[in-house]
């Protein structure tokens, strides 16, 4: 038992280089002011009292948090309701509702290049949380996977590098990079796992008339008219494409559940989630979600192996390595 | 060499159990009402919707937004386009036809901003939320005076659905317009006014 705790302990709160979570805050710093940007041009319609969701409508649609848990087997604060991180709860001046918008696409950008970088991403998962819960019924999968990423990257050291704030620090002189706690990449990583795990568990569940298990799943998605982006050929969305297309979703979503965190099967099963994510943004209109996808797949990837791989990518265009210093403080 | 706060251990540990207990399937409603016998997993999945979804790991997660539940595509995939439009009438008689913005008439630089249209309506026309309808019809009101500057006296909100047809089925054109809400009906005013 102790042999197992000091196996999950190294693995889940070791300390290691923080290279992939600052590649990841830079992903998720770019989805998301992209996300906020796509929000902005129809800001008026999603988050106004002029719009399509007054505030009324989403508190008809999702109602108060109620506050009553069961806890070993007995009943706790019954009738009460528990509050929400929600700033725009109350809001209804379109400007204000406006000036916060604006102000999440400032931190997103700022998330992005990496300045301010604590401040910023904290400020970024506030806004993202309180946009999704003004209006929570025009989300859809990408906003779910992107509100859990920039929580995530609040969580991360993720302006120690490849940030102007690194680049500030060691335009002073401070080289130095200290080693990180790896439990937020490694909570990335799990809840990666688990959207893959859970989707194939609810696809397979039902036994009698399921079509991911008589293979002919994709064939009702590659033909909905309202959800369809580029043409693909003809043979694609007949048999026996839909069946290797139905199996083999069933195949990489398992393998990026499972198998990706073995060493020697990673890089397969994360090609096989690109082409996966590839092939359904390519023919379907689920905008943001293959996107945030594939940036979680940063988390599989150790801090050392990111900068060995930016060093490699620096030295193939001629240019020097980054000086830095790794610290074990 | 610095370590972790026994605090965020503690944080982290709950965390996970959090997610991946909140993400996993409920048992099937025959065998969480009785009616069928538990199989296989389902005393666990029983065990954790009682247990553990209905503890303060649903507060933590629903008032901080790492809730989250992966059913895209599951357990069936979707297999229904829906699309609305309304039908506005102003004070003189005339009337109108008001679109919701489609993805499959938008060109494709522009489907990423229909797309939450689509969402939307999906959900909105629902039967369950009937609730919502007097909101979409009043949103509709008041995007028509902003574009044209005359209030509708009266809004229609119309659905179309088409069924995409299975590998051995003959594709069925789509049905519609069904007109699901009029806000010139007594009921739907009552239910309009705040």
């Amino acid at each position: 038992m102790k042999r197992a705790w000091i196996w999950v302990d190294r693995g889940l709160f070791g300390f290691g280089s923080p290279a992939a979570m600052c590649v990841f805050r830079a992903l998720v710093g770019f989805l998301a002011s992209a996300s906020v940007f796509i929000h902005l041009l129809d800001w008026q319609r999603w988050y106004s009292e002029d719009g399509y969701v007054p505030l009324a409508m989403q508190k008809a649609w999702s109602g108060p948090l109620p506050s009553g848990f069961t806890l070993f087997g007995k009943r706790f604060a019954e009738g009460g309701t528990f509050p929400r991180i929600d700033l725009l709860g109350s809001v209804v001046d379109p400007r204000l509702s406006l000036a916060f918008l604006i102000a999440i696409l400032v931190a997103a950008l700022l998330t992005t290049v990496g300045l301010f970088t604590r401040v910023s991403s904290a400020l970024l998962a506030l806004g993202i949380v309180c946009l999704n819960h003004r209006n929570g019924i025009i989300l859809q999968g990408g906003d779910t996977a992107l509100r859990c990423c920039v929580l995530y990257v609040a969580l991360m050291p993720g302006g120690a590098m490849y940030s102007i704030d690194a680049w500030r620090r060691a335009a002073k002189g401070d080289l130095s990079v200290a080693l990180a706690s790896v439990w937020p990449q490694r909570l990335v990583a799990w809840n990666c796992a688990l959207v893959y795990l859970t989707t194939v568990w609810l696809k397979l569940e039902n036994e009698v008339g399921n079509p991911w298990r008589d293979g002919s799943a994709t064939w009702y998605p590659a033909r909905l008219i309202e959800m369809a982006r580029f043409p693909v050929p003809p043979f694609m969305n007949e048999f026996p494409m839909v069946r290797i297309t139905t199996y083999g979703t069933l195949i990489v979503e398992v393998a990026l559940g499972t198998i990706a965190f073995y060493r020697p099967c990673r890089k397969w099963a994360l090609l096989g989630g690109v082409l996966l994510h590839l092939y359904i943004e390519l023919t379907m209109n689920v905008p943001i979600f293959p996107y945030v996808m594939v940036a979680m797949y940063v988390s599989y990837y150790s801090g050392e192996e990111v900068e060995g791989w930016v060093s490699r990518m620096r030295a193939r265009f001629g240019r020097k390595p980054i000086a830095h210093e790794t610290l074990a403080i | 060499m610095k370590k972790v706060s026994p605090w965020v251990k503690g944080f982290v540990l709950f965390h996970l159990v959090a997610i991946t207990s909140w993400t996993l399937p409920n048992a099937a409603p025959p065998v969480a009402a009785g009616r069928m016998p538990a199989q296989g997993l389902d005393p666990f999945l029983l065990w954790n919707s009682r247990n553990l979804k209905d503890s303060p790991i649903r507060l933590y997660l629903f008032s901080t937004g790492f809730w989250q539940f992966w059913d895209m595509f599951a357990p069936t995939p979707i297999r229904t386009d829906t699309w609305g439009d309304a039908r506005v009438t102003f004070g003189d008689g005339q009337s109108e036809i008001y679109l919701f913005p489609r993805s499959s008439t938008s060109p494709i630089p522009q489907k990423i901003l229909t797309e939450r249209f689509r969402k939307f309506f999906e959900r909105a026309h629902l039967e369950k939320n009937q609730a919502l309808w007097p909101y979409l019809a009043g949103g509709v009101a008041k995007d028509v005076e902003r574009t044209e500057g005359r209030k509708p006296v009266r809004v229609e909100l119309r659905r179309y659905l088409r069924v995409v047809a299975g590998p051995d089925e003959v594709q069925q054109p789509a049905t519609g317009p069904v007109t699901f809400f009029d806000s010139a009906k007594p009921e739907a005013l009552e239910e309009s006014a705040p």
